[in-house]
Formats: structure tokens, C-alpha cells, sequence
């Protein structure tokens, strides 16, 4: 796809440079109800794909006051089966209600011969792996009528016939088809701590002008005998070390809209809106220290 | 070096449990291994799939317990596995997997439940309809009341069950604290649910409003249905029932010919 046409693709503007927080169930009566001072929301496009339903309803209405990204987790893009053309309709279909700014999935797999376990699963970082994702990421942009952004995920494995380093094989993926990427800082994190993989090299080699988003979210540590495994639960605040390794990333990529992921565990409307208001203050020192 | 797509299969099959061995030649072991590895997947694996089950069959989940239920929704994941990205399709057979496992025994009305939980979960998932629009009823002939056919609430959903369901249902909610104590052989249900703009309506009918909605569903004329039901159950009060029809939105118009009801038991 030439880039003129990329941008053909992508005429819904962009998220507000500022933080959202993800849209939870839980607080869809709390925002309709108050003026909750949060920048955009981010709504998990599978739970909204019957906008009929009461949750829908509420995307609607929220849709109208907020500034809207939607963040797939069931469309399996790394997956060998073909493409899920139901799921695929379901999620042009919800783009043409709500017109959300930004469209985003995972650097991901999670079904295989129909099967889906609906989860994330890691893909390894060969030339085939690449060559499929940069096949599949197009056919969905030309499905869907728009570019997409990718997301890199929490892994608590790797693969030993691995070739391309992540970063890089994100960075070829943005450049064959357009797609943006969507930096989770989070996973970069829970990435180091179980495999010694570089957080801060990941950030400088990730070309910022692809990065559209950043996620971050808090997780938990499971031991096992002397060693551990840290687990991307979305079921905590977000750490100190990942604050700092976001405030790295905003010196080195730039500020960009920042969501506050809380998944499990979820708790009141006032303290996600407390962890958004921290990464605002973050982002706006940044842009303070750049001016 | 293996393909993508047969490390996908090694990798799933592990995660959904057909195989008890991780494919752990090409994982990196480092301090844990592959096993521990893609056991977090095969974890994840079963905790969404049993909180998606959960979700759509809470009342089951109340009569049965969480152990059981997880249990049990976990033997039904090893043989049907969930077959989209979108969590809510999941569940769709659990009714059907429950009837083969339950049958004859003392949870046998599980079933039922299980069946009124899904249909209630599809009818949530569904737009309500405007009003009822009988525009015209007034202008219609005796001569045509033979040949007259309904308009049925395309959201409509019918099922009978020969065990108390609706009372177990409804007995069952959040926000009954304590469910009474209900008989398994006081009754059989003969349950509607509509969609309305803010609820789902469940309800009980009585036997006459549920064979002449039915008979309506599978295409009845009005004469048709009104004798198939005084044949199969017995004289009623036809114009009471229609009223009654009407009244809870069953009935939503006038057409030519009759238009289908979902059955789920």
C-alpha cells in the first residue's frame, strides 16, 4: 500500500496528546454521571460489539463527550488460520458508529485450526513470522478502511529460533504497511525483568514518529521456588520504575496520548483518574523541560 | 526450524490442555521451565474462559457453586473449546453439554436454567423494538379473522421446560438474598422473554398464551392457532389471551403472513 494511501486510510484525526483511562463496566454509570476530568477513553472493542446492548449504549453515550480509541484483544493477528472475517466485520461495524481516533491490536496470536484460547500469546521473531504479520496487518487495514495501530505484549516466553530483535521486527511491521505502534511501557518492563530484555534500548530503537500511543498498567510477581515470573494482570497502580521508564520514553519518543490500563481488580473512578492525572503532570513537565 | 504453524498447534494444544508435555524445544528455559512457561498460558486459558462462563450462567453458578461450576465449565472447554476472539460467544453449547452429562440425575434441571440463561444473555444482545402498531385491526372483517396473522416481537424468545425454571431463575437473582425453597416437582415453565429498551422482560405464560404464541411463531393464521390450541389444550377465552399477548409486546403488529420466535426448549 503506497503511503499516500495510508493516509487515505486515516481521516478520523487523532486522540487528544493527553491521558485516558480504559473504559470498565464498572464506571460507566460514575462517568455519565460526573465530569470526570479525563482526556479520551479506550474501549475494549470486543466487549462493545452489540452497541444494543446496555454497555453499548453507554459507549454511545460517553462517545459523545470523550474522544474514543478502540483496543482489540480477540482478532488473533499473528494466528495462521485465515483472518476472522466475522470478527473483522464486527469491529468495522463498532469503527462506523463510534469513530474512534485511533484502532489498535496486538503483536499477537491466540487461536490456531479455530481454537481460541483468548489470550495473547507471543509470536516468534523470524523472517516468516514478519512476512505474515506485515500480510495480515494490511489485510485487515484494507478491511477495516483505516491504518491500525500495534500493540507489543507482555511474553513469559522465548523463543529460541528467534531472529529479528523485537523492537526491529515492530519497527519493519510500521514500515511495510503504515501501521502505528502503540508502546506499552508495562510490558517493556514486565520483558525485562523476565528476560533480560533491555527496556531502554527497546525505546531508542522504536521510530518515534510511528508511536501513537503509550499503555501502562501495573502487575504482579508470582515466585516459583527461587525464581519469578512477573505477570501483566493489569490489577495494580502502575509501578515506580515503570513511571520511570515512561518518563524515558517521553524524553526520547515525545509526549503522546497515554492510557492507565486497570483490568482486574478494578477500583473506583477516582484512582484510575489519579493514576491519568499523574502521567499528565509527567507529560507536561516533559514538555516544560523541552520547551 | 519449525513452521509458525506448527509451533501455533504445539503451543495451543498444550494451552487447552490435549497435551500434557509443553513443546519445550523451542522455548528458552533460562530458570524456569518451558512447562512452568506456557503453563501461565494454559492458566490464563482457563481462568477467562471459566470468568466468560461465569458471566453468562450466574445463576448457575449460584445454585451449583463456583467450585462445580468451574469445574465442570472447565471439562467443557477440553471439548468445546471457544471458537472466537469475542468472549461473549462462549457458552454457546453448554446447555446441550450439560444435557448429556446431567441426564436422569438429580441436577437434571440445570439444563433448563443453563437454556434460559443463554437465551436471556442472546435477548440482552438484541435491540428492542418500537411500539406495537395495529393500525388497520379496526377496519378488519369477521370474514377475514380466519386468515388474520401477527407481527411477533422479533426479540421474542420461547421455552418450556418441565421443571420450575422460571422460579428457580427468578429466585436466583442478585438481589434475592435468600431463594426460597422450591420443589422440583411443582410444576413445569412455559417462559417468554422480550427485549425492552432498558431490561430484558422474563415471564411466565399460561399454557393456552404460550401454545397460541407458538402456534403463531410456526405460521399460524389466527383460526389455525385458535384451534390448535383448543385441540392440544383446551377451550380459552381467545380474545382475553390475544389481550394478553398484546399487552406484554408479544404481539406487535398485523402481516400477511406469520413471522418466526426463537425456541430454546
Amino acid at each position: 500500500m503506497s503511503r499516500a494511501a495510508r493516509n487515505e486510510l486515516n481521516p478520523l484525526g487523532r486522540i487528544p496528546v493527553s491521558a485516558g483511562i480504559g473504559l470498565r463496566t464498572r464506571h460507566h454509570a460514575d462517568l455519565l454521571q460526573s465530569t470526570a476530568e479525563v482526556g479520551w477513553l479506550e474501549a475494549q472493542s470486543e466487549n462493545y460489539f452489540n452497541l444494543d446492548s446496555s454497555a453499548g449504549r453507554a459507549l454511545l453515550a460517553l462517545r459523545e463527550r470523550y474522544a474514543l480509541s478502540l483496543h482489540g484483544v480477540g482478532l488473533s493477528l499473528g494466528s495462521t488460520d485465515p483472518l476472522d472475517k466475522v470478527h473483522i466485520e464486527k469491529l468495522k461495524q463498532l469503527i462506523g458508529r463510534t469513530e474512534p481516533a485511533l484502532v489498535s491490536e496486538h503483536l499477537s496470536w491466540g487461536s490456531v485450526d479455530g481454537r481460541f484460547v483468548n489470550d495473547l500469546l507471543p509470536l516468534p521473531y523470524t523472517r516468516e513470522s514478519l512476512r505474515h504479520m506485515i500480510d495480515r496487518v494490511d489485510q485487515t487495514q484494507q478491511a477495516l478502511g483505516r491504518t491500525i495501530a500495534i500493540e507489543n505484549i507482555s511474553a513469559y516466553l522465548q523463543f529460541s529460533h528467534s531472529e529479528i530483535a523485537e523492537p526491529h521486527f515492530l519497527s519493519e511491521l510500521s514500515q511495510a504497511t503504515g501501521c502505528g505502534l502503540l508502546l506499552d511501557i508495562n510490558n517493556l518492563y514486565v520483558n525485562e525483568r523476565n528476560h533480560g530484555q533491555d527496556a531502554r534500548r527497546f525505546i531508542e530503537a522504536i521510530p518515534a514518529q510511528a508511536v501513537q500511543e503509550f499503555h501502562l498498567a501495573g502487575h504482579t510477581v508470582n515466585s516459583f521456588g527461587d525464581a519469578e515470573l512477573v505477570i501483566d494482570t493489569h490489577s495494580a497502580p502502575v509501578c515506580e520504575a515503570v513511571w520511570t521508564l515512561y518518563e524515558f520514553a517521553l524524553r526520547k519518543i515525545g509526549a503522546k496520548p497515554t492510557l492507565i490500563e486497570w483490568d482486574s481488580e478494578i477500583p473506583a473512578l477516582d484512582v484510575l483518574v489519579r493514576e491519568a492525572d499523574k502521567a499528565s503532570y509527567l507529560m507536561q513537565r516533559h514538555r516544560d523541560l523541552a520547551a | 526450524m519449525i513452521s509458525l504453524r506448527d509451533l501455533q498447534r504445539d503451543m495451543l494444544s498444550f494451552a487447552l490442555g490435549d497435551r500434557a508435555t509443553a513443546p519445550g524445544e523451542w522455548i528458552v528455559e533460562g530458570r524456569l521451565c518451558a512447562d512452568r512457561r506456557l503453563g501461565v498460558y494454559r492458566n490464563n486459558a482457563q481462568i477467562v474462559f471459566a470468568n466468560a462462563m461465569q458471566a453468562a450462567y450466574p445463576v448457575l453458578v449460584r445454585l451449583s457453586g463456583e467450585d462445580w461450576f468451574n469445574q465442570t465449565a472447565l471439562f467443557y472447554q477440553r471439548m468445546h473449546a471457544s471458537r472466537s476472539g469475542d468472549l461473549n460467544e462462549v457458552g454457546r453449547e453448554f446447555a446441550d453439554f450439560l444435557a448429556d452429562t446431567l441426564q436422569g440425575g438429580e441436577h437434571e434441571y440445570f439444563v433448563d436454567v443453563a437454556r434460559l440463561e443463554w437465551a436471556y444473555g442472546r435477548t440482552l444482545n438484541q435491540r428492542a423494538v418500537g411500539s406495537p402498531d395495529f393500525e388497520g385491526l379496526d377496519t378488519i372483517t369477521e370474514d377475514e379473522y380466519e386468515s388474520l396473522c401477527f407481527r411477533i416481537n422479533p426479540t421474542a424468545s420461547l421455552l418450556e421446560s418441565s421443571y420450575p425454571t422460571f422460579a428457580i431463575w427468578s429466585s436466583n437473582q442478585p438481589e434475592v438474598g435468600c431463594p426460597p425453597l422450591i420443589r422440583l416437582n411443582q410444576g413445569g415453565s412455559r417462559i417468554l422473554m422480550i427485549r425492552r429498551v432498558d431490561r430484558v422482560d422474563v415471564q411466565e405464560l399460561g399454557p393456552h398464551a404460550f401454545a397460541l404464541l407458538r402456534a403463531f411463531a410456526d405460521g399460524a393464521s389466527l383460526g389455525a392457532g385458535f384451534r390448535s390450541v383448543i385441540e392440544g389444550v383446551g377451550e380459552f377465552d381467545l380474545a382475553n389471551v390475544l389481550g394478553q399477548l398484546i399487552g406484554v409486546n408479544a404481539l406487535i403488529g398485523l402481516r400477511r403472513s406469520a413471522a418466526g420466535v426463537s425456541r430454546v426448549g
